[in-house]
């Protein structure tokens, strides 16, 4: 007894050793075999990426509101945001981007979560308005935002022949979290159907869009927009 | 505090409105306005089409659309050969097949014989909307290809545009071979939008000037010297026939038919200088509308018929004035530059596009009636005789290349020019045909 | 317990023989693999933690497949149904991914452009792909990998 009592402890150590060795070893044994190099050609710029969404199958699927992506997605969506802050503008971070743009929405913007404390009208814009902790400079993200989109929307929009300047339509427009398009919807017509379909096809080439990281900025603003197409830089 | 009181109200009025209002905003809804754009061409791609009927295909119907809707400028095409596809039902298209390429309209068809000829069948395609636009059937005897082509063209157009397609039309214009030699001709000819199927109306020994279509498109009035002196004659285009109107002393020049096509109006110099007359072609009565020492010719009608606009240097040089044929009111329209001629007005009553002279070049230009400003079209010299598409979308002149008269076509907003290929022969006086 | 002490002392200076014995032998077989592992873990890339797509500026890109037995797969024209690699996507040869490619870079060249390899595929392959890409037109690619976590789900 007393003998196996004195190898306790250094039988303890070895197991250990052992113990810690093999799994290192196992560790790097589970990583794929070498592969052989190759006659190269011409060097080529590549990238690393790691694709978010699966490109192949783009159908458009029927949207619940809490739930933004199947499967795969939450997982990349964790990943996300660490990039952002490295190099693409942070939802939360005041910015200067477009700043004549955002303007409008701007003015009337910081008054609302006081006013929403005050009335007590509407408790899910109050969760939404907390959610994003500082009212002040949110809007201003949202500008950013909503800059972006426009531009983009802006530079693929070519107005057919028949259209004139006083004609509008509306189109409501339903995000996904990773700035997908998922369906266009035209609630208010122009009366001309080529000019409404031009707005659509602009809205539909000008996706994906960037949207804000923040789930809740981006349910409170981007989950549904709605654009009006009202040209008035028209020759007739 | 009565004062307090109602100042008060108004304001917690307001501030419900406003707390309603951005309630209502907050609720998922960013509302954008977007007010301009880009107006790059569209791209579109026209899948050459199957050829099920008997025998080869005479004519490839894909190209010919192709390059009718390339004309309009309003649509990047595709070649064939960049297609990675080649459906020709839309249950064969692949949507994925087309967005890869950013390509937003797929026209696609197919077409077989038929007991009386051929039919086609063609769809249209909105690939970001994933909807077909239409899927139709045309049927034509078997050498009407082309026409069917332009038929097809015309539907997409519409469908895409807005408005009318304008490639089933036909233009008139006149050839002269040979000027200034004894083998001297002239042939009034007509032809497909494109310049193909040309046929001629006239041939002459003596100058043809001034063809016009009437409204209905099925007579052309023209002034020919055929007798050594100008006359103004009225031909059926179906049969043939010709009917000599007018042959005055003097002048007998731009016959142009009323939009009701009941009333032509033309050039006189019957009383010593030219003026403005109107011809009733039902009672045959001659009106004279201008009664001026100055030169006025160059007549032309406004689209409701209520109005002639014609160039006259009454005022010193050329310019474009206008007098309505009841009450006879004149006014002159142009004012830009000093020399200003040819007008023809547009179906909207807003544009006028005539022959301006700018630094001694002749250019096609427009004017915006409203606003009075003046666009310059074309950039080439010595363009003249501008004669709108009936759909309003693009005009054709005549102007000089390499010493020798052609016809161009240039769109209304000036963005799209293009020439029309040519025989041989000076071509001139080209005029638009209605929608036939 | 101060009893015990004198005990166990002689013991556990004898045990210091049989431990550096292990010792040694493990260091010869780490030894011996190390070259190997350090190849696998250079070359082995697609399941690797890098950044994120960035949410795609362009939509529509020319996606191309290797899988493990270095067929090659694009997503265009008819889906091929059911499971595998080539799910959703159809079967090209290396001549056809030159002809679709040009074909594609012609009518829109900044088309963005990734290469799906397979973990398994030969390096050369993958060369071979983005040279075919590259005579097409094609200024970069992408080589998509996946997360680390969905990587091993993934597998392939």
């Amino acid at each position: 007894m007393a003998g196996l009592r004195a190898y306790l402890w250094p039988l303890a150590w070895a197991l250990l050793f052992h113990a810690v060795a093999l799994g290192l070893f196992s560790a790097n044994w589970s990583s794929p075999p070498a592969l052989r190099q190759s006659s190269t050609a011409e060097p080529m710029m590549a990238e690393l990426l790691t694709l978010v969404a699966p490109a192949p199958k783009a159908a458009p699927k029927p949207k619940a509101k809490p739930r933004p992506a199947p499967k795969a997605k939450p997982k990349t969506q964790k990943k996300a945001p660490p990039a952002p802050l490295a190099e693409a503008p942070a939802p939360a971070r005041p910015e200067k981007a477009a700043p004549e743009r955002n303007a409008p929405p701007a003015a009337p913007e910081p008054e609302k979560p006081s006013l929403q404390e005050v009335l007590g009208t509407d408790f899910e814009d109050a969760l939404a308005a907390e959610a994003s902790s500082d009212a002040s400079d949110r809007p201003e993200a949202v500008g950013s935002y909503e800059a972006d989109l426009m531009a983009r929307i802006v530079s693929q929009w070519s107005r057919p022949p028949s259209a004139r300047n006083g004609m509008s339509c509306d189109l409501r427009l339903a995000l996904v979290p990773t700035g997908e398009l998922v369906s266009v919807t035209l609630v208010r017509s122009s009366g001309n159907a080529a000019f409404d379909r031009s707005a659509e096809l602009a809205v539909r080439r000008a996706a994906p869009f960037q949207v804000p990281e923040d789930p809740a900025v981006f349910d409170a603003y981007f989950r549904s927009v709605t654009v009006t197409f009202s040209p008035n830089d028209l020759r007739y | 505090m009565v004062l307090v009181f109602s100042g008060r109200r108004p304001l917690s009025l307001l501030l419900l409105w406003i707390a309603l209002a951005l309630g209502a905003s907050a609720r998922g809804e960013l509302a954008i306005e977007i007010t301009q754009g880009v107006d790059a061409p569209v791209p579109i791609a026209v899948v050459p089409f199957a050829w099920q009927a008997r025998g080869r295909p005479p004519e490839d119907l894909g190209k010919i659309i192709r390059f009718d809707l390339a004309r309009s400028g309003q649509f990047a095409m595709t070649a064939p050969e960049d297609m990675l596809s080649l459906p020709s039902r839309p249950e064969e298209l692949y949507v994925r097949d087309w967005r890869v390429q950013g390509i937003a309209y797929v026209l696609l068809g197919s077409v077989r014989s038929t007991e009386s000829g051929v039919e086609a069948r063609y769809a249209l395609f909105d690939v970001f909307a994933e909807r077909l636009l239409f899927d139709e059937t045309l049927e034509a005897p078997p050498g009407q290809l082309r026409a069917l082509a332009h038929r097809i063209s015309d539907r997409a157009y519409e469908q895409l545009t807005g408005i009318p397609g304008a490639f089933s039309t036909r233009l008139l214009y006149v050839v002269a071979q040979n000027i200034a030699t004894e083998a001297e001709t002239f042939r009034l000819e007509m032809a497909d939008a494109d310049g193909a199927n040309a046929q001629t109306l006239l041939k002459s020994r003596e100058p043809i000037l001034s063809a016009s279509w009437s409204p209905d498109g099925q007579t052309v009035v023209y002034v020919s010297f055929e007798t050594g002196k100008p006359a103004i004659y009225l031909q059926e285009i179906a049969t043939g026939r010709r009917e000599k109107l007018t042959d005055f002393e003097g002048l007998n020049g731009s016959p142009v038919f009323s939009p009701d096509g009941k009333q032509l109006a033309l050039v006189l110099s019957a009383g010593g200088n030219p003026d403005i007359f109107v011809l009733d072609l039902e009672t045959r009565k001659l009106r004279q509308l201008t009664r001026h020492f100055a030169i006025d010719t160059e007549p032309s009608w406004t689209a409701d018929g209520e109005a002639v606009i014609f160039t006259s240097n009454r005022g010193g040089g050329p310019q474009i004035y206008k007098m309505n044929v009841r009450s006879r009111a004149i006014e002159r329209l142009t004012f830009v530059g000093d020399y200003n001629a040819r007008a023809r007005m547009l179906a909207d009553g807003r544009y006028l596009i005539f022959v301006h002279r700018q630094d001694g070049i002749f250019h096609i230009a427009t004017q915006d009636l409203e606003r009075g400003t003046v666009q310059i079209l074309t950039e080439t010299s010595l363009d003249e005789s501008p004669s709108v598409a009936p759909n309003g979308s693009m005009a054709i002149y005549a102007t000089r290349s390499n010493g020798r008269g052609i016809l161009a076509v240039v769109s209304i907003d000036g963005r799209v020019k293009y020439r029309l290929p040519s025989t041989e022969g000076d071509v001139r006086e080209p005029a638009w045909s209605p929608f036939l | 317990m101060r009893r015990d002490r004198p005990r166990r002392r002689p013991v556990s200076e004898i045990n210091v023989v049989p431990y550096i014995d292990v010792m040694l032998v493990l260091l010869v077989i780490f030894m011996a693999t190390a070259p190997l592992l350090m190849q696998g873990v250079e070359v082995a890339l697609p399941a690797a933690d890098n950044a994120p797509l960035k949410k795609a500026e362009e939509s529509d890109p020319l996606v191309v497949t290797i899988d493990a037995e270095g067929q090659l797969w694009l997503n265009l024209g008819m889906p091929t149904a059911g499971e595998g690699p080539g799910r959703g996507a159809t079967r090209v040869s290396l001549g056809n991914l030159a002809d679709q490619a040009t074909k594609i870079l012609n009518t829109r060249p900044t088309i963005p452009v990734f290469v799906r390899g397979d973990a398994a595929v030969a390096y050369g392959a993958v060369i071979e792909v983005m040279s075919v890409l590259q005579k097409a037109g094609v200024r970069g690619v992408g080589l998509v990998t996946e997360p680390p976590e969905l990587g091993s789900a993934g597998g392939r």
